[in-house]
């Protein structure tokens, strides 16, 4: 199928069909469960009981009678990760469909617009200064902020509004600098000390989220999340040509740079607490086309269930797989990609 | 068309201009290195470096360089008695030797270039300005090795990988007196490494199965990413030889691992390495935000040490080798290693070999190094 019918069809199909109510219970239900369920994972054994007790007690502030090294797995350890790895893969996923639907483009992930190489970049730079963990958080998100500001810039070179092939390319463009400034200081970097550092941390993981950490990029990836949904109605529009949507009376520029700003913020705040998370802004929008049908309306809520699940699950999996943490990048892909196929194979490639 | 035959002319002069300059660059080189002539008897003799090549020796050499290979000038210090011949060494070996006691040892060594390693590779025209006559590289650097050959510098290969830390310095030692002609002064601390490493076995064989205790290595924490030393590493050796038992060691080399992950482990002993700016102190009094030290057992018992810094980081296999074996069994097994004072042992072991006499405040900076070796920002000196 061309992406352009493939746009067109995202209007009519879901009116014709409804989402039906299990899929809607599902969704809804699954992050809960997995949630919970997270709880009891991990390299140190902490009983079902246990996890419960904890959990209660803290809710309640009751006297704990458990050890306190359980307390620690599940509070200090194991709560900040579990809903940070909520947080992201709900981002990510969404603002992956915003930009593939903005851009009408299934090979969009939210790294086309240069963020996680301009916040690879401030990252690395921080490590190789030695810097501070808020350095590198805020270095990173500072530069892919950055980056972003940068392709918006070129993508409107010759004046007027930037049409969205404009932005692809300078998207590209963007990521091809700062992905080359990455492999300077990859270059220069100690192979000692510093390169596995930053090579560890390109690949994405969530080893030792902290409060502080979540605290910190909660508000900002939280900011993009609601703006995505309350934008979800306008995405439709945004995915028809420019003529088309300007004659339904839209301020398509606006709307377009709010989309970018929420898609950025959200990556870039990911990747500055957790590195680059592959794959998941890419395939899980697709995953999604297949449950819900491509209207953004569903499309977009769908996302943040099963964004938030599949991160999660993948984490479960990089925290208690092996003694040692595996990247979380290797692992989305790993299984994302045999899983991707097998779905494909089913649906044939349609997504409605 | 005329443009396009007019650049394809001047890309073929220049490839042209390139190959000649290699070669007579290649030739000059052989030129200065093949009329070595024997000033003793001795020359020249073949020796068998760590990539198991054949190597002859020709002279007594001058001018030495170290390129891929990092704990390497402390190893020559320690063999040959000076580092006079050296004319350049690796960046990262620089800033080890900027913070630690071998900038003290051999103050001139901060002196020397190093700017024709970047990463993991060298520039060998770089290299040739220094004009070395044999230069020290990984062995398994083949490239760099026959690149280095093939312009008449002579290479030597080392070997790094490997557990047995005193062993690995031990044939370091035993190469470098080789190939600059000081046997004797590097068998004499190989024999004593070897001998102090017998010594600590032995004793800690009557350490009954009951007793072992657990220790595990925390290679860097930087708060946020945590890296130990598993098996098929130093941290292996030092753990067994000194009768105590890996935690680590289902992870193999330096492994990621999470909080959770040491939990479950709970070493009795936590010794930290000099690749990190992270103190004893950082430990005690949870630092870092997300990682809860307070209940592992060693901390609960005050058991959490600073690897010394000597003439390198003495987690590696270095020179000071045998003084880490009694240091790390004195903390572990303070009861049966009670034979030796470690303040006077480090002491000989300085005036003995590096032919120094440490005061109270160059001690106390070895045995309590600060974290500037971690941050690799360099050490200024009082």
């Amino acid at each position: 199928m061309d992406p352009v019918s493939h746009i067109e069809s995202w209007e009519a199909a879901p009116k014709r069909h409804g989402i039906p109510l299990l899929t809607k219970v599902i969704l809804v239900l699954l992050p809960l469960v997995v949630f919970v369920l997270s709880f009891g994972l991990g390299r140190y054994n902490v009983s079902p009981q246990a996890v419960w007790g904890i959990l209660w007690g803290q809710a309640f502030n009751l006297p704990s009678s458990y050890p306190g090294t359980d307390t620690s797995v599940i509070m200090v350890l194991r709560f900040p990760r579990i809903l940070m790895c909520l947080l992201v893969g709900a981002g990510l996923s969404m603002a992956g469909a915003a930009l593939q639907g903005m851009f009408g483009n299934p090979l969009v992930s939210p790294q086309i617009l240069g963020v996680s190489a301009g916040a690879g970049f401030g990252a690395a730079l921080a490590i190789l200064l030695s810097g501070s963990i808020f350095m590198i958080q805020t270095m990173a998100l500072f530069f892919g902020i950055c980056a972003v500001a940068i392709t918006y810039a070129i993508s409107r070179f010759k004046g007027g509004d930037s049409s969205v092939y404009m932005l692809v390319l300078a998207g590209v463009i963007t990521s091809a600098f700062f992905e080359a400034l990455i492999s300077i200081i990859k270059y220069v970097a100690d192979p000692f000390s510093k390169l596995p550092t930053i090579t560890y941390w390109l690949l994405g993981s969530m080893a030792n989220v902290s409060w502080q950490d979540l605290m910190m990029v909660a508000p900002i990836i939280g900011f993009g999340i609601v703006g995505l949904i309350i934008m979800r109605w306008r995405l439709n529009i945004l995915s028809l040509d420019d003529d088309e949507a300007r004659s339904l009376g839209i301020n398509i520029n606006a709307s377009r740079i709010m989309v970018i700003i929420f898609c950025t913020l959200i990556t870039a705040a990911s990747v500055s607490v957790c590195g680059i998370v592959g794959w998941v802004g890419l395939v899980i929008p697709h995953i999604c086309r297949i449950i819900v049908g491509p209207n953004h309306k569903n499309l977009i809520p769908a996302c943040l269930s099963v964004g938030a699940v599949y991160l999660l699950m993948i984490d479960n999996l990089a925290r208690s797989l092996v003694s040692t943490e595996i990247p979380l990048s290797i692992l989305t892909a790993l299984v994302g990609a045999p899983f991707f196929a097998y779905l494909l194979s089913k649906s044939g490639g349609q997504w409605s | 068309m005329k443009h396009l035959s007019s650049r394809i002319i001047i890309m073929l002069l220049s490839v042209a201009i390139i190959f000649t300059v290699v070669g007579c660059s290649s030739n000059a080189s052989k030129e200065s290195g093949t009329p070595a002539v024997a000033e003793k008897g001795k020359f020249p003799y073949t020796i068998t470096d760590q990539a198991g090549r054949n190597i002859v020796i020709e002279k007594q050499y001058e001018r030495v360089a170290m390129s891929s290979v990092r704990p390497i000038p402390a190893a020559y210090l320690a063999a040959t008695g000076s580092i006079n011949e050296l004319v350049g060494i690796n960046p990262s070996s620089m800033v080890a030797a900027k913070s630690s006691m071998l900038a003290v040892l051999a103050p001139n060594i901060v002196n020397l270039p190093t700017g024709f390693v970047e990463g993991n590779e060298t520039n060998i025209e770089e290299l040739m300005k220094l004009k070395p006559e044999v230069v020290f590289c990984l062995n398994t650097n083949k490239q760099e090795i026959d690149a280095l050959e093939a312009v008449g510098i002579r290479a030597v290969g080392m070997e790094t990988n490997g557990t047995d830390a005193i062993e690995l310095f031990s044939q370091w030692a035993k190469l470098i007196g080789e190939v600059m002609g000081k046997e004797n002064q590097a068998g004499a601390i190989i024999d004593h490494s070897r001998a102090v490493a017998q010594k600590v076995k032995e004793v800690a064989q009557t350490i009954p199965a009951g007793e072992k205790k657990t220790i595990m290595f925390l290679y860097t924490d930087d708060g946020k990413t945590i890296k130990v030393g598993g098996s098929n590493l130093y941290s292996q050796y030092w753990c067994e030889t000194i009768g105590g038992i890996n935690a680590a060691a289902e992870v193999s080399n330096v492994a990621v691992v999470n909080m959770e992950q040491i939990y479950k482990w709970n070493p009795d002993y936590i010794f930290i390495t000099n690749f990190t700016e992270t103190q004893p102190e950082d430990i005690y009094n949870n630092k870092y935000p997300g990682q809860d030290w307070s209940n592992l057992k060693a901390v609960k018992d005050g058991h959490v040490y600073k690897i010394p810094l000597g003439v390198y980081r003495w987690f590696t296999p270095t020179s000071d080798g045998a003084l880490m074996l009694q240091w790390t069994a004195q903390k572990v097994y303070p009861q049966y290693f009670n034979y030796y004072n470690i303040e006077t042992e480090i002491r000989n072991h300085y005036s003995k070999f590096y032919n120094y006499n440490l005061n109270d405040a160059e001690l106390a900076l070895i045995l309590k190094p600060s974290s500037d070796a971690g941050s690799y920002k360099a050490r200024t000196k009082e």
